[in-house]
């Protein structure tokens, strides 16, 4: 980075910083975005312990998790454990079909006991799995009101007991965990997205569709419209100049930090403005922030 | 791990139900004379479900009429009122269980769930106004949902059936969160027991659920003609929704209020309190005597 003699930055050459600024962030933002790849990974590696625990607490032979896909009106094996895992993963269920897709459909717990007295019923559960259980226990995954998904479990003891009402409350309070290990993967991942898409200084358009699409998707959870604002104060600030742009990086790593559930956002952004000295002062409206 | 109950049975458990009190005006009501005699024979109920599979043994084709809400792509709500079938079975289990208690009622099977329908709620509340206009008496809703957006709209439903003498009966949900119209005064709700006698109700003093009735592990009719044992609140309402029928085939005209008062009256637990109380009252009067 070229500096002036004097020590102070030369007007004339402060765009020089810029480069070395964006390259600085787009660094963040690589981070930031590794970090959301690692911690999408473990988000999936907490939905397949949810569900492998269930499985064995409740002493089922397998179990799966299914989120709701809104647009195509279809169920997502997102976890599968136990026999026909694999095959399983690769279907998608029409939300108006079987018992998975009646629980989306109405948030109605619901346990089969006996799928072989209806022949038809067994075959279209099994179809592409290759493994036909004798008893099914499914119960819906809600967030806000909304049903986001459901959890099955498959063949209690081997399929030599029935699910009981105690299994359904066990089952559904894994369901509420499950939900919530959704909902903060779902706000990283916009979290992250967002700040990526303004870092990168893509033009305020695509921008704006981006976090329209993004807002969409999590239309009604709150958390959600408090990372468009975070988005929106860090495009703010960023294009005020270097010293806010240094502002900037400082909070994006806050909100990394965040994302790792290190401590709370308001703490460290709070670190963030003291760190910073008096230039940046209350006045700056970060207070928007939160 | 014992002892940990769903939210949607646990208020039934024996330890956990709250004492009823008798009903000095009521205490020697019987179930017979309830619905004794009644095959639910001049009563229109409709399920409000996956649709009727009215070909099942278990229905015989006592369904009459059909509905179909849907949303076109403009938003719109359109009627189709072609003969449907079930989408799942779980209408079907539904409308066998009512047919069971009250084998001679009129099921109207009013379709809102399945593979082409869009807009859930909205599709959901135009088929339960669709039913409430037809005038039926009792509408079972084996569903409800959860999102606050219907609040209102549910809410207004509810009022409107409870002045035009529509009973509705609808499942409690199986989770611990508010659901809609379950959880309505003027709703019956209900949730499921181990008992299995149909006519083996419970009566619920600490509202929202009124009632228990049997939904654990229960054979119902399904898909293709076939059974199934199942468990959920689902198959508990259409009990309610069952002796209902009976109670309306018997007492024509009586209000949803009137078949609330009956049902409570007629409840297991309700009806040992009026025995305990006569016992101890026939203590008394030998003691004073």
């Amino acid at each position: 980075m070229a500096e002036s003699a004097g020590g102070r930055p030369d007007p004339d050459k402060q765009n020089d910083a810029v480069p070395a600024l964006s390259a600085r962030l787009q660094q963040a933002v690589n981070t930031a975005s590794a970090a959301v790849e690692l911690r999408h990974e473990d988000h999936l590696r907490l939905l397949e312990a949810v569900v492998a625990t269930a499985v064995r607490v409740i002493d089922a032979t397998a179990g799966s998790l299914m989120l709701v896909d809104h647009a195509a009106n279809e169920l997502e094996f997102k976890v599968a454990v136990g026999p026909g895992s694999e095959e399983i993963m690769q279907f998608r269920v029409p939300m108006g079909q079987g018992i998975a897709g009646f629980t989306a459909s109405t948030g109605q717990a619901i346990a089969i006991a006996d799928t072989s007295q209806d022949a038809r019923f067994a075959r279209q559960i099994a179809e592409g799995s290759g493994y036909v259980p004798k008893n099914i226990l499914s119960v819906p995954l809600s967030l806000g009101g909304q049903v986001i998904g459901v959890m099955q479990l498959l063949d209690k003891s081997g399929g030599r007991a029935s699910f009981t009402p105690a299994d359904t409350a066990v089952l559904s309070s894994f369901g509420e965990q499950a939900a919530l290990a959704i909902d903060l993967s779902l706000q990283t991942q916009s979290t992250a997205r967002l700040l990526a898409a303004v870092l990168r200084g893509e033009d305020d358009a695509e921008l704006a569709d981006e976090i329209r699409s993004a807002v969409a998707q999590a239309e009604g959870t709150p958390g959600h419209y408090r990372t468009l604002e975070l988005a929106q104060q860090i495009a703010e600030i960023a294009g005020a100049g270097e010293r806010q742009a240094r502002l900037c990086s400082a909070i994006l790593k806050a909100v990394i930090e965040f994302s790792h559930g290190s401590g709370s956002s308001e703490a460290g952004l709070a670190d963030v403005m003291a760190g910073l000295g008096p230039g940046f002062g209350p006045g700056f409206g970060v207070g928007g922030v939160r | 791990m014992s002892g940990f109950r769903p939210a949607w049975s646990s208020q039934f458990d024996p330890d956990q139900l709250p004492p009823v009190f008798r009903d000095p005006l009521l205490d020697s009501f019987t179930p017979e004379q309830a619905w004794g005699g009644s095959t639910g024979k001049g009563v229109r109920v409709a399920v409000i479900d996956s649709g009727i599979e009215n070909t099942h043994p278990d229905i015989a084709g006592a369904v009459t009429t059909f509905c179909q809400p849907d949303r076109d792509e403009n938003g719109n709500i359109t009627f189709s009122f072609e003969p449907h079938d079930d989408a799942f079975g779980h209408g079907t289990a539904c409308a066998a269980i009512i047919r069971k208690l009250a084998p001679e009622v009129e099921l109207v099977s009013v379709r809102v769930l399945g593979p082409r329908l869009s807009g859930a709620g909205v599709v959901f509340a135009a088929g339960l106004r669709w039913a409430i206009e037809q005038g039926v008496q009792v509408c079972n809703l084996s569903l409800g949902t959860t999102v606050n957006d219907f609040r209102a709209a549910l809410h207004e439903l509810a009022d409107m059936a409870a002045f035009r003498n529509v009973l509705l009966v609808a499942a409690a949900n199986n989770m611990p969160v508010p659901s809609f119209p379950s959880m309505y005064a003027s709703v019956i709700s209900v949730a499921a027991t181990e008992d299995k006698d149909p006519e083996n109700l419970l009566y619920n003093p600490v509202p929202p659920v009124d009632f228990g009735a049997p939904g654990i592990n229960v054979d119902v009719a399904w898909l293709g003609g076939g059974h199934m044992t199942v468990m959920g609140n689902s198959f508990a309402a259409p009990q309610v929704a069952g002796l209902a029928a009976r109670i309306l085939g018997k007492h024509p005209g009586l209000t949803p209020w009137q078949v609330k008062t009956v049902l409570r009256a007629v409840s297991r637990n309700v009806r040992e309190a009026a025995a305990a109380r006569a016992e101890r009252d026939d203590g008394e009067q030998k003691a004073a005597g």
